[in-house]
């Protein structure tokens, strides 16, 4: 049994998708389970194809599960909502809003008063540093300012975990490694239970707690990764000894993954 | 400011001014010189001369209030049904089955033809020009808001979903603004469709009209009042198209530059027969 003061629980999560070629159907995820605990920062990084984004979403309830359950402090997720903060690949803002008007989307949807709403975006606007681009479109703004759009958006909803679906992946590298570094700080400052998932290894061990590596389809959970560097961190550890050799275990399990089901498509493949 | 600046601020009115200025002065230059037959060309300074001759004796007035009135009402009453029709259709898979057939054919019927049957109908007066023009107006919008509403990006769809909205909140925070630019290209295309509506079914019978104005004057043989005819709808068309333009821009900032990633403005009249194939999303 799990300790009662687990953030957000999974159990025994079981997934699988109709096939669209034949009758039968897929099987996404086969048992996971693990848990979170409050203001913990996990990670999720598996083979490409394994279905962490799927996965990620069941979590947010966009999703529907077949068997297995998800608890968030305690209450089972069934639907999207409030409680969970959803960061988006790209950073999917309304073309035909102002940063302003993105930001506060959660808590119109939820009714808040919308002078209430402009009073509180101020701090997750100067949190994210966006502050003097109330008023800009999205289609103004840098890649990297769109995902601090993104970013505030799920903030301001308050919610009890954030979870994160590879927010950086279509960022150069250089604002990539500035935003990983300003998420740290903004994780440190609010304190929230992160899970964010994401295909770069480095990415991942830099940012988190632990690294929860999944297996090939169907996904398992292959490993999970405790990663002891102290914090604060800096952009500096990615290059010490300890941080190379855990990003080379987590690579071997992968690269492990990647050639099984490689050969297991081989063997469909003959078949 | 040197002229050189002044110029370069207003580069393309002065252009579009001079332009005009040019084009009026060789219909004029052709009609003195070269054609020099007032049955067949007559140039701008004689339309004038016979616009004023009509103002002054109020024949123009009467005429003008027909045609408009057959337009505006007729229009708006087909952007009404179009949107709405385009709405539920893209809200309901089985409407959308249902009335998709019978949207193409009218779509593509020559409608205009049947103005004579249109007039025995329901007569030579007001309703039957009205009909006319619905039918000329109702199709684009009706293409439009529906290709417009069912080829907005699912990723924005899927955020609001994903911070508790409804059903209800979806559809007005999203899919209705995102289906906007087209909604407004349905509005442009049909002002031409139901000008041309309005003036041709006027030809085939009826007391009143810019349409009765000019096929009177050339069955007349007097040229300068039909040309009257033709100028001011061209200026009403004109100005109709800005003033939707100028919504257009009110309504949706920011789309001088197109939004990324969802249905953009561009789908134009050939490319509307989405409700019948599989409708592929066009962005530039």
């Amino acid at each position: 049994m799990e300790t009662p003061a687990s953030k957000l629980v999974v159990q025994n999560l079981r997934k699988s998708f109709r096939s669209q070629r034949s009758e039968g159907s897929m099987q996404v995820f086969e048992g996971v389970s693990f848990s979170v605990q409050p203001s913990e920062f996990i990670s999720l990084v598996g083979p490409s194809g394994c279905g962490k984004t799927t996965f990620l979403r069941i979590l947010d309830g966009l999703i529907p599960h077949d068997d297995g359950e998800i608890l968030l402090d305690g209450k089972t997720v069934i639907q999207p909502g409030p409680d969970k903060g959803f960061v988006f690949q790209d950073s999917s803002l309304l073309p035909w809003r102002t940063v302003m008007d993105n930001i506060i989307l959660g808590l119109e949807l939820q009714g808040v008063d919308k002078r209430e709403s402009k009073k509180k975006a101020e701090r997750y606007i100067a949190l994210v540093g966006l502050a003097g681009f109330e008023q800009h479109y999205p289609h103004e703004l840098s890649g990297g300012m769109q995902q601090r759009v993104n970013l505030a958006r799920a903030l301001i909803v308050d919610p009890q975990v954030l979870l994160m679906d590879e927010p950086f992946a279509s960022l150069d590298a250089q604002t990539r490694e500035i935003m990983q570094a300003e998420l740290l700080k903004m994780w440190n400052q609010t304190k929230k239970t992160v899970i964010f998932v994401t295909h770069q290894i480095d990415e991942a061990i830099f940012l988190s707690d632990r690294v929860v590596v999944f297996s090939a389809r169907p996904a398992k959970i292959r490993e999970i990764v405790k990663v002891g560097i102290p914090r604060p961190r800096s952009l500096t550890v990615k290059r010490s000894k300890e941080f190379l050799d855990l990003a080379d275990h987590v690579w071997s399990i992968i690269q492990d993954e990647v050639l099984k089901s490689m050969g297991r498509e081989r063997e469909e493949g003959v078949r | 400011m040197s002229a050189a600046n002044v110029y370069r601020a207003h580069e393309k009115k002065f252009d579009a001014v001079v332009s005009v200025v040019l084009g009026l002065a060789l219909w004029e230059l052709i009609d003195s010189f070269l054609v020099n037959n007032p049955l067949v060309l007559v140039g701008p300074s004689r339309v004038a001369a016979s616009f004023l001759s009509l103002l002054s004796r109020g024949v123009l007035a009467r005429h003008v209030y027909a045609t408009f009135t057959e337009f505006i009402l007729g229009y708006l009453v087909g952007v009404v049904v179009g949107f709405g029709v385009g709405v539920v259709m893209a809200l309901s898979r089985h409407t959308k089955e249902v009335l998709s057939p019978w949207v193409t054919i009218w779509y593509n019927a020559p409608v205009i033809l049947l103005a004579p049957l249109f007039i025995t109908a329901l007569g030579l007066g007001l309703v039957s020009k009205m009909a006319i023009v619905f039918i000329a107006a109702v199709f684009p919008v009706l293409f439009n808001t529906y290709t417009g509403m069912s080829t907005v990006d699912g990723r924005l769809i899927e955020a609001v979903r994903a911070f508790g909205g409804t059903r209800r909140q979806i559809f007005f925070k999203v899919t209705l603004p995102g289906a906007l630019p087209l909604v407004m290209t349905g509005l442009r295309l049909s002002v031409g469709r139901a000008l041309v509506g309005a003036i041709v079914s006027e030809f085939f019978g009826s007391r009143a009209g810019l349409g009765y104005l000019i096929t009177a004057a050339s069955e007349a043989f007097r040229t300068a009042e039909a040309f009257v005819g033709v100028v001011l709808l061209a200026v009403g068309g004109y100005a109709t198209f800005e003033v939707l333009k100028y919504a257009e821009r009110r309504l949706l900032p920011g789309t001088s530059i197109e939004y990324k990633g969802f249905a953009s403005a561009s789908i134009r009249r050939e490319e509307m027969s989405c409700v019948t194939k599989p409708c592929v999303k066009r962005s530039r």
